[in-house]
C-alpha cells in the first residue's frame, strides 16, 4: 500500500502526467465515445426468424368438399375422391357425403333444368365446393355459376378427380409457385409467361375507343352505361379480391402500326403480321402512365376507313386478341351507312372485354374435355373461380413477400452501411408476421382472410425493399469516400473507415483552430 | 470441296439455331452525363443507341433517356433543334418525337441508383421509374467521361464502380432483371463493370483500364467532335438490324476492332450464361410483346342485359335513345338526319 502511494507521488510530482491524462482520456472515453456516435443508425431486424420462413412452398391446405348422392354409394365415392383430390405436401381433402335432403328433391323437381337446379340451392361459404349427382346433364361434369358441380352416375371418377383438381387451384399456376425459389430456376421466368398482371390490391381499367378517321366514321360509345351495366357487378363480385378502377377515353387520328393485306377469304382485309407491331403506335397515345399503379388497357379499334372491314387472320376468333400483362386489343368495324351517330351496341363489346379481362386477372383454368359450364350471367364470374382466385392470388402473394424480405434482410447483412430506419424495421416485422398469419389462415381455408393478411404482407414487403431512406448515406460509401482520397489502398476495410471517420470528426475543429491561430497571427 | 460444303452446311445448321429467349419484354436505360457544349459527341451518342432502340420497336415508355446537356437547344448550336452524329448531316438524331426523362440538373447519381434499385419516392409519375420484372432484358447504356473505376456525372460527382455493382446486385435480389446489356462508351470503360457479380450481364466497355475511348471524327462547321468510334460502329450496325433480323450478339461484339477503334474493346462474359452467339441483337435492343388471339366463349359469357334501344325511323329522321337500366346515364337523345350522299 505504501509502496503503490510511493509510485503515485513519484509520478504526480516528477512525470508530466498531463499528456499521459490527455492520452487517457482520449483513447479511453473519446475512443469508444466517437466509435459509437459515428455508427450507421441500423436498427435490428429479424434475421433469425426471416431465415426460417420456408422457401419452398409447404402450406398443407384443408379443403371441404360436400357430395350429394342419390343413387349410388356416398360414402365409398366420397373415401376415393379424397384420396385421388389429395396432394402431400399441399392439399388435404375432405369430402363428408350424404344423400339427398328432401329439400334438395324438391328443387330438383322444381328445378326446370340445371341452371335453375343451380341458382336455387342455398349459398355456400368460402372453401366449400358442393358436388351433386344428377340424374342427367348434357355432359359427364357441368360446373355451375355457384360453388356447385354436377356429374352423372356414369361420369369416371378420373375425369371428376382431374376436375376437382383443376379448381382447386392443384395443378396449373400454383403448381408453379410451389417449389424452390433460388433464382436461377425457370420458376421467375414462368412466372412473368403468364397472361396475368402481379397480384395487387388495385387494378386500374382503361378503356380506350380508337377512331383515326373521325370525319368518316361518325361512331361513338356508350361507354358509361356500358360500365355500370356491364363492368359493375363484375368489379362487385371481385371487390375482395382486387378493386377494379375503371377509367375510359377517346383518341383519335393514332395511327395502324401495320399495312393489313387483302383477305383471301370472304371480302375485307385482314391482318397477316405479328400482331405486337401493332402496340407501339397505340401506346404511345394512351397516356395509361398518369394512372398510378397497374393498368389493363382494353382498346377497342376501328380500323382507318380505307382498309374497311378489317378483321384478323383467323376469322373464327372474334376480331381481338390479348397482350399479356397489358390488356387487349378488339377491332370494331362500322356499317358503313348510317344516319346520325352511330351508337356502339355496347354487349358484344363488353362481353368480348370482360372475358379477356377474366384473363388478365388469372382466370385461364384449364379443364379436361368433356367439363361444361352453365352459362354466367352479368356477374361473369362463378363462386368457385372467386374461390380459385383467392388460392391463387395468396399462394403468389405470400411466395412473393416471402422472397422479399428474405432478399432484403440478406442485402442488408452484406452491404453494412444502408442506414435501417424504423419504418423499414417495422415493414418487415409486420410483413413477417402476416405472412405467418396468412399461411396459418391459409391452412384452415379460411380463403377471404388469408388473402387480406398475403396482400398485407406483399405491399409491406415492397414498402421495406423500396424505402427510399435506405439510400441515405449514397454520397458517403466507403468506397465513394477512399475515391475522394485519391488513394487506392483506402479502398476497402473497417479500420480504414473509421480512421476516415475519425479524420472528418477532427475537421471541422482543426479547421476553427488554424482560423483563430491565423487571426492571432494577423493581428 | 465436299468437307468445305458439308462445314458450311453444319455451320448453316448450328447457326440457324438460337437458344430459347426467356424475356417477356425489354427495356432500355440510356444515360448521358457530361455537360458543356464541347461534349456534344456524348449527346450524339446517346441519341444514336436511342433511335436505334426506338426504330427497333422499344416503345418510350420503356426507355429511360437521360440527358444532362440540352445540345438542341443550346444557343451555340448553329441548326438548333438538331442533334446529328455525322458530319454530313445524315440523320437527325433527335427528331421530331423524344421523349426525355431526366434532363440537366435532373441527371444525377442519386436518381441513378434509385432508378435502378426502384427506391424513388412514392411521387415520381411512371414514366421516370423503371418498371421491370422478373422478364425484363434491359440494356444499359452510359456515355460519358470515365476514369478507372468510376464515371463522372455533371463532372462534379462520381459513380464508382461499386455502386454499380450494388445497384444490379440489388436489382438482381428483387428479381428486377432477367438479362443486362451493359454498354459503356468512356474513357477506361472496363473498369466501370470490374466488381460486377449478378448473373446474367453481359458487359462491353469500349476501352480497357489504361486507354482512352476516342472520337470518331469533327464536324469543322460545328467546331467539335461529333461521335465517338465505339458508338459510330455500334450505329453503324445496328442500321443493318431490323425487327426480325437474325443477327446474333457475336457478331455486335466484334465490331470496333482495335485498328479501327484505337482502343481495345472490354468484354465481360464469365457473368453471361448464354453463348453470345445463340443470343440475337434484338433480344437487347429490339422489343416482344407477347400475344395471342382471343376467342370469346359464346357459351360461357352471356349477358342478358340490354340497354334500352328506342329506334324509330322514318324516311326523313331516325332518333335513337339509348339509356342504362338505372336510367343515369342517357345518349343520343338528338334527333339526327340522314346524310345527303
Amino acid at each position: 500500500m505504501n509502496k503503490i502511494k510511493g509510485c503515485l507521488y513519484i509520478y504526480l510530482r516528477k512525470t508530466q502526467y498531463a499528456s499521459h491524462l490527455f492520452i487517457f482520456i482520449m483513447l479511453g472515453l473519446g475512443l469508444p465515445l466517437w466509435w459509437k456516435t459515428t455508427e450507421v443508425y441500423r436498427q435490428e431486424l429479424p434475421y433469425k426468424d426471416v431465415e426460417s420462413l420456408r422457401e419452398s412452398f409447404q402450406i398443407v391446405q384443408e379443403v371441404r368438399l360436400i357430395l350429394k348422392v342419390k343413387s349410388i354409394n356416398g360414402g365409398e365415392l366420397a373415401k376415393v375422391i379424397a384420396k385421388e383430390c389429395s396432394l402431400p405436401g399441399k392439399f388435404s381433402v375432405v369430402v363428408t357425403p350424404s344423400n339427398y335432403s328432401v329439400e334438395d328433391e324438391t328443387l330438383s323437381y322444381l328445378a326446370l333444368n340445371l341452371e335453375d337446379f343451380d341458382a336455387s340451392l342455398p349459398e355456400l361459404e368460402h372453401y366449400h365446393l358442393q358436388i351433386i349427382e344428377v340424374d342427367k346433364s348434357e355432359k359427364p361434369v357441368v360446373l355451375g355459376r355457384r360453388r356447385n358441380l354436377f356429374f352423372e352416375k356414369k361420369t369416371s371418377l378420373n375425369l371428376l378427380a382431374a376436375v376437382i383438381r383443376s379448381i382447386l387451384a392443384e395443378e396449373g399456376p400454383t403448381s408453379v409457385v410451389n417449389q424452390d425459389f433460388d433464382g436461377t430456376s425457370d420458376l421467375w421466368n414462368q412466372l412473368s409467361k403468364l397472361r396475368r398482371f402481379a397480384s395487387s390490391s388495385f387494378l386500374n381499367v382503361l378503356f380506350t375507343f380508337s377512331n383515326p378517321d373521325p370525319e368518316l366514321f361518325d361512331i361513338d360509345w356508350p361507354i358509361e352505361a356500358a360500365i355500370e351495366e356491364y363492368l359493375q357487378p363484375f368489379a362487385d363480385n371481385l371487390k375482395d379480391i382486387v378493386d377494379i378502377r375503371p377509367s375510359s377515353q377517346h383518341i383519335y387520328f393514332a395511327p395502324l402500326g401495320v399495312t393489313p393485306r387483302k383477305a383471301l377469304h370472304g371480302d375485307g382485309y385482314e391482318i397477316s403480321t405479328d400482331l405486337s407491331l401493332l402496340i407501339n403506335p397505340l401506346e404511345s397515345k394512351l397516356g395509361e402512365q398518369v394512372l398510378p399503379g397497374p393498368t389493363a388497357n382494353l382498346v377497342l379499334l376501328v380500323p382507318p376507313a380505307r382498309f374497311h372491314p378489317l378483321h384478323l387472320k383467323n376469322r373464327e376468333n372474334s376480331d381481338s386478341f390479348i397482350v399479356h400483362r397489358w390488356g387487349g386489343i378488339a377491332f370494331y368495324n362500322p356499317p358503313k351507312d348510317s344516319n346520325g351517330t352511330h351508337w356502339i351496341d355496347m354487349q358484344p363489346v363488353m362481353e368480348t372485354f370482360i372475358g379477356q379481362l377474366r384473363l388478365l386477372i388469372g382466370l385461364d383454368i384449364k379443364l379436361p374435355k368433356d367439363v361444361a359450364r352453365i352459362s354466367l350471367n352479368e356477374k361473369a364470374i362463378a363462386d368457385w373461380e372467386v374461390d380459385y382466385l383467392l388460392r391463387l392470388k395468396t399462394i403468389e402473394n405470400i411466395a412473393y413477400s416471402t422472397k422479399a424480405i428474405k432478399s432484403l434482410t440478406a442485402l442488408l447483412e452484406t452491404i453494412t452501411n444502408i442506414v435501417i430506419s424504423n419504418d423499414v424495421a417495422s415493414n418487415v416485422s409486420s410483413s413477417l408476421e402476416s405472412i405467418k398469419k396468412s399461411s396459418r389462415l391459409f391452412e384452415k381455408g379460411m380463403l377471404k382472410e388469408s388473402y387480406k393478411e398475403s396482400l398485407a404482407a406483399s405491399e409491406r414487403a415492397d414498402a421495406a425493399f423500396f424505402d427510399p431512406s435506405m439510400l441515405a448515406l449514397l454520397y458517403f460509401p466507403s468506397d465513394q469516400k477512399y475515391f475522394q482520397m485519391k488513394g487506392r489502398i483506402m479502398k476497402s476495410g473497417f479500420c480504414h473507415q473509421k480512421v476516415y471517420q475519425l479524420a472528418r470528426f477532427f475537421q471541422p475543429y482543426i479547421g476553427l483552430l488554424l482560423q483563430t491561430i491565423l487571426s492571432i497571427l494577423g493581428d | 470441296m465436299l468437307q468445305k460444303l458439308a462445314l458450311a452446311f453444319t455451320c448453316l445448321i448450328l447457326s440457324a439455331e438460337s437458344s430459347k429467349s426467356s424475356h417477356t419484354n425489354n427495356w432500355a436505360v440510356l444515360v448521358e452525363t457530361s455537360r458543356f457544349w464541347f461534349d456534344y459527341r456524348h449527346v450524339a451518342n446517346l441519341l444514336s443507341i436511342y433511335r436505334s432502340v426506338k426504330r427497333l420497336g422499344i416503345p418510350d415508355s420503356q426507355i429511360i433517356l437521360m440527358m444532362a446537356e440540352d445540345i438542341a437547344c443550346n444557343p451555340r448550336n448553329p441548326r438548333p433543334a438538331t442533334v446529328f452524329n455525322n458530319a454530313e448531316q445524315h440523320i437527325n438524331v433527335y427528331g421530331e418525337e423524344i421523349e426525355v426523362d431526366y434532363r440537366g440538373q435532373g441527371v444525377t447519381v442519386d436518381n441513378f441508383v434509385r432508378l435502378l434499385t426502384g427506391r424513388l419516392p412514392p411521387e415520381t409519375p411512371k414514366s421516370k421509374q423503371l418498371l421491370t420484372d422478373e422478364g425484363s432484358n434491359i440494356l444499359v447504356y452510359m456515355t460519358g467521361h470515365g476514369i478507372d473505376g468510376s464515371f463522372k456525372f455533371q463532372g462534379r460527382e462520381d459513380l464508382t464502380d461499386v455502386k454499380i455493382a450494388n445497384a444490379f446486385r440489388e436489382m438482381w435480389q428483387k428479381r428486377r432483371y432477367n438479362e443486362i446489356l451493359f454498354i459503356a462508351d468512356t474513357c477506361q470503360a472496363a473498369s466501370l463493370f470490374q466488381k460486377l457479380s449478378s448473373p446474367n450481364i453481359l458487359a462491353i466497355g469500349s476501352s480497357l483500364v489504361g486507354e482512352y475511348s476516342h472520337s470518331h471524327h469533327m464536324d469543322p462547321a460545328i467546331g467539335v467532335h461529333i461521335i465517338d468510334q465505339y458508338t459510330h460502329h455500334a450505329f453503324e450496325f445496328l442500321k443493318s438490324v431490323t425487327q426480325d433480323s437474325d443477327k446474333r450478339m457475336s457478331e455486335f461484339l466484334e465490331i470496333c476492332p482495335e485498328k479501327r477503334c484505337l482502343s481495345t474493346i472490354g468484354i465481360r462474359l464469365d457473368l453471361y450464361q448464354r453463348d453470345p452467339r445463340d443470343v440475337k441483337v434484338t433480344e437487347f435492343f429490339g422489343t416482344i410483346r407477347p400475344t395471342e388471339e382471343y376467342s370469346l366463349d359464346t357459351a360461357l359469357l352471356k349477358f342478358d342485359k340490354n340497354t334500352t334501344t328506342v329506334p324509330l325511323k322514318s324516311e326523313k329522321m331516325s332518333v335513337i335513345k339509348i339509356q342504362s337500366s338505372s336510367g343515369k346515364f342517357q345518349y343520343g337523345n338528338q334527333i339526327s338526319f340522314p346524310k345527303k350522299v
